[in-house]
């Protein structure tokens, strides 16, 4: 059975109507995101909102794309009238009527029958979870995205993605550019470009952060070269025969060689956050909720990590299930001793002791020390915060207050949501 | 070809994190500088500033006459080569080698000229049209070199590039890159954790540690006058020996003293000393492996400088041997000819060549110059 796009009917009942024969115009228009999307969104639930007959989009043109106008947008070029049927087509029409009210049934027609692209909805429900997570609202984030399929009735076409696999957020460091707000477009055409190079990576649309949603596929049974598990100090995980977590590695495994690619082809700074394996199409809310977690978790407690995958360290998972006011219970009690906040040094001092099972010796070594130098300082941390950490409780608790004091200050500073 | 100047460079993550505190660098147009330190110590950091992957906080930065703080990384005709070798698997050497050109828009016939260019310097003209599987750790390696190479920076940036071989192979890519810079003749900022790697590679050697360029020399300065224990302590293997003591003072001499060790210093460094102003303080005995000698020339030369040893373990190295032996309570290591066989427990007398030994303050761990001409040098 042939399946038309959703313009089609609207289209022949127009070019009945009024007896004219319009051309299909084909052309790629990269998807959108944020106020955009909205106010897609918006006009999609509301066909009588002002019909912008043949003037400039309302929204004015989307980034990377010169020339984005919305479904129902009209716009005359010589003695042409083209109208926007979909986001990649369009339609040019010789010999139309004058008359802008005709022009406005069209609109009307086309607008009530396009429904925002399935890439648009994901990237924007990923945002909205981000947001959400960003306020600390875990239980909001976990219903949005939850709620996400059935508010918009999406429908992923079944090939669109290859199963099973994770959804990846990779954010963008501009550096210098960062001001700007947004990658420029031959930026993003270079990390499209980049991106196509990977078969098992489906870019799925942009953010304005500047951010990627994407899809990696995570074929089990194709062999990993040079993969290696991070296992941690914090409980990260042994490789285990478990499909799922060999998924992960592979997940893993790609969004580093594209990270890498983006680092010195398109000497782009990237670090990416991945969620669950995802073995249906129908679970996407799943991969996305905990792509979502996965990102805040990057954010909080692992802001060095260029790739964060969800699950790889159960114990910040734990943590970050804990509300703010129980961390901020627990930063209370543990300043009862003395101050938590440790300068570089201390800090390094710490995480060596930790590296090193807390021998001295060792960790002296590790840390390029004298012993008699780390044991100083040592005794600076003990007499700063109350704990020594040379027995095992102090050691752990002063590092777990150093990860909580982190994030409840990023949070207490007001950093930036995704 | 270009000068890279760095200029108080500071770099700060939220909370307070310091990465690298104020650097200060200045590299020569087709000069080698390695950046050696720990992890950690904030090498990568400063080479992904210089890439402009990282923002700068404070500081400027210059690229030739250029100050390129704010200029993107593409617009900074710079390569980066990394420890993974970022190649695609499903292309061949030579689309892997041509990517990076066809993003930017470059002609065909261009691409085609510097791809082939770059494979004759590299010697992989015969692997063009295999794919990265086919092709061994140290040609893989070549191939990112060749990516690097076909843009013809201004700098090369190599991140770590040797990381992922083994070491036989290591050895031979590191006399490659050596031979590549000498034929190409562009500044390279080389990044390592691996100190033989440093000394054998840079022109000159920056060794950090905690953002702070500790030292920046060539790699014989740095490693016969390191200017404190880390330096001492990181550059070379085995490590050079500490010994913790203290300088006493009699009549007019002046001795080092541990247990079980008591060594007359030279009169030609008793000037300096003074001026450290660390006669009659704690502090350490710096001496290297192969500066502990058990043969009786030497033990003639220094009679004053004699330490009883028993030896713990002797690791037989083929050419020589790593004695450990304790001297005192502490153990060191001495380097010696593989003609003496040591067993444990043996009881060993070493000559401290006097010349080579370093003295450190204890307390702010900072090398004492051998003569006050040298400390009139470094300062």
């Amino acid at each position: 059975m042939q399946v038309h796009p959703p313009w089609r009917e609207a289209l022949d009942a127009f070019t009945r109507a009024f007896g004219v024969s319009p051309r299909i115009v084909d052309g790629p228009c990269q998807p959108r995101v944020g106020a955009a999307v909205a106010a897609d969104l918006a006009a999609a639930s509301d066909p009588l909102r002002s019909a912008d007959l043949g003037g400039a989009p309302p929204h004015g043109p989307g980034i990377g794309c010169a020339a984005r106008r919305e479904p129902g947008a009209w716009w005359c070029e010589g003695d042409l009238w083209f109208v926007q049927l979909d986001w990649d087509t369009s339609a040019a029409f010789p010999g139309l009527p004058a008359d802008p009210a005709v022009r406005s049934l069209l609109s009307l027609a086309l607008r009530g029958s396009v429904q925002p692209r399935w890439q648009e909805i994901l990237v924007q429900q990923a945002l909205n979870g981000l947001r959400a997570a960003a306020q600390g609202d875990w239980e909001r984030t976990r219903r949005t995205l939850a709620d996400a399929r059935d508010a918009v009735r999406i429908q992923i076409p079944t090939d669109a993605l290859r199963m099973p696999g994770a959804f990846v957020w990779v954010e963008f460091h501009l550096g210098a550019e960062q001001s700007v707000g947004t990658l420029r477009p031959e930026l993003r055409s270079l990390v499209e470009e980049v991106a196509e190079t990977s078969p098992d990576f489906r870019l799925i649309g942009w953010a304005e952060t500047p951010a990627v949603l994407g899809f990696v596929t995570a074929d089990a049974s194709a062999a990993v070269d040079g993969d290696e598990t991070e296992v941690d100090s914090d409980g990260g995980p042994s490789p285990e025969n478990d499909e799922r977590m060999i998924g992960t590695i592979r997940v893993r495994s790609v969004v580093q060689q594209l990270l890498a690619a983006l680092e010195s082809d398109a000497l782009l700074a990237a670090q990416a956050s991945v969620g669950r394996v995802v073995d249906r199409l129908e679970t996407w809310p799943d991969g996305l909720c905990t792509l979502v977690d996965a990102c805040c978790q990057h954010v909080r407690f692992a802001p060095g990590r260029s790739v964060f995958a969800w699950g790889e360290r159960p114990l910040l998972q734990l943590l970050a299930g804990i509300g703010n006011e129980r961390v901020a219970a627990f930063l209370q009690a543990a300043r009862r001793r003395g101050a938590l906040t440790l300068d570089p040094d201390m800090a390094e001092t710490l995480q060596g002791m930790l590296q090193a099972n807390l021998n001295i010796s060792e960790a002296a070594r590790l840390l390029y020390l004298h012993r008699n130098t780390l044991m100083n300082r040592i005794e600076r941390i003990r007499m700063q915060t109350g704990y020594d950490v040379r027995q095992f409780d102090d050691a752990l608790l002063l590092w777990l207050a150093q990860l909580l004091a982190r994030s409840d200050s990023d949070r207490l500073s007001g950093r930036p949501a995704p | 070809m270009a000068r890279v100047q760095l200029n108080s460079i500071w770099k700060r993550y939220s909370g307070d994190v310091v990465a690298v505190k104020d650097f200060n660098l200045d590299i020569q147009d087709k000069e080698f500088v390695v950046f050696v330190g720990p992890s950690g110590c904030g090498k990568t950091t400063t080479l992904r500033m210089i890439a402009g992957l990282e923002d700068i906080s404070s500081g400027d930065l210059y690229i030739g006459e250029r100050r390129v703080n704010d200029v993107a990384p593409k617009d900074r005709d710079i390569a980066m080569v990394f420890q993974n070798y970022a190649l695609y698997p499903h292309m061949t050497v030579y689309q892997n080698m041509a990517f990076g050109l066809k993003l930017r828009k470059l002609p065909k016939s261009e691409i085609d000229q510097r791809v082939r260019e770059a494979a004759q310097i590299l010697d992989i003209e015969h692997l063009l049209d295999r794919k990265p599987k086919a092709l061994s750790g140290g040609q893989r390696q070549r191939v990112a070199l060749g990516r690097a190479i076909v843009r013809e920076p201004q700098v090369f940036l190599m991140d770590e590039p040797l990381s992922n071989l083994d070491a036989k192979l290591r050895v031979q890519m590191r006399a490659e890159i050596r031979k590549l810079h000498q034929r190409i003749q562009t500044t390279v900022i080389y990044v390592t954790h691996d100190q033989t790697e440093a000394m054998t590679m840079g022109d000159r050697i920056v060794v950090m540690r905690d953002g702070v360029i500790q030292q920046v020399d060539t790699p014989q300065q740095v490693y016969n006058f390191p200017v404190n224990m880390f330096v001492a302590g990181f550059i070379g293997s085995p490590a050079m020996n500490f010994i913790k003591g203290e300088l006493v003072q009699e009549s007019d001499a002046v001795f080092f003293r541990a247990p079980q060790v008591n060594i007359r210093l030279q009169e030609g460094r008793y000037a300096a000393l003074r001026q450290a102003g660390v006669i009659g303080k704690e502090v350490v005995l710096g001496v290297r492996p192969e500066d502990l000698h058990n043969e009786e020339m030497y033990l003639n030369t220094y009679p004053d400088a004699v330490l009883n040893a028993r030896v713990e373990v002797a690791e037989n190295m083929g050419s020589e041997v790593y004695a450990h032996v304790n001297v005192g309570g502490q153990t060191i290591i001495s380097r010696v000819n593989s003609r003496y066989h040591l067993t444990p427990g043996e009881e060993l007398k070493l000559a401290v060549d006097l010349n080579k030994a370093h003295i450190f303050d204890a307390a702010s761990e900072v090398a004492v110059p051998h003569s006050t001409a040298e400390a009139v040098a470094a300062k």
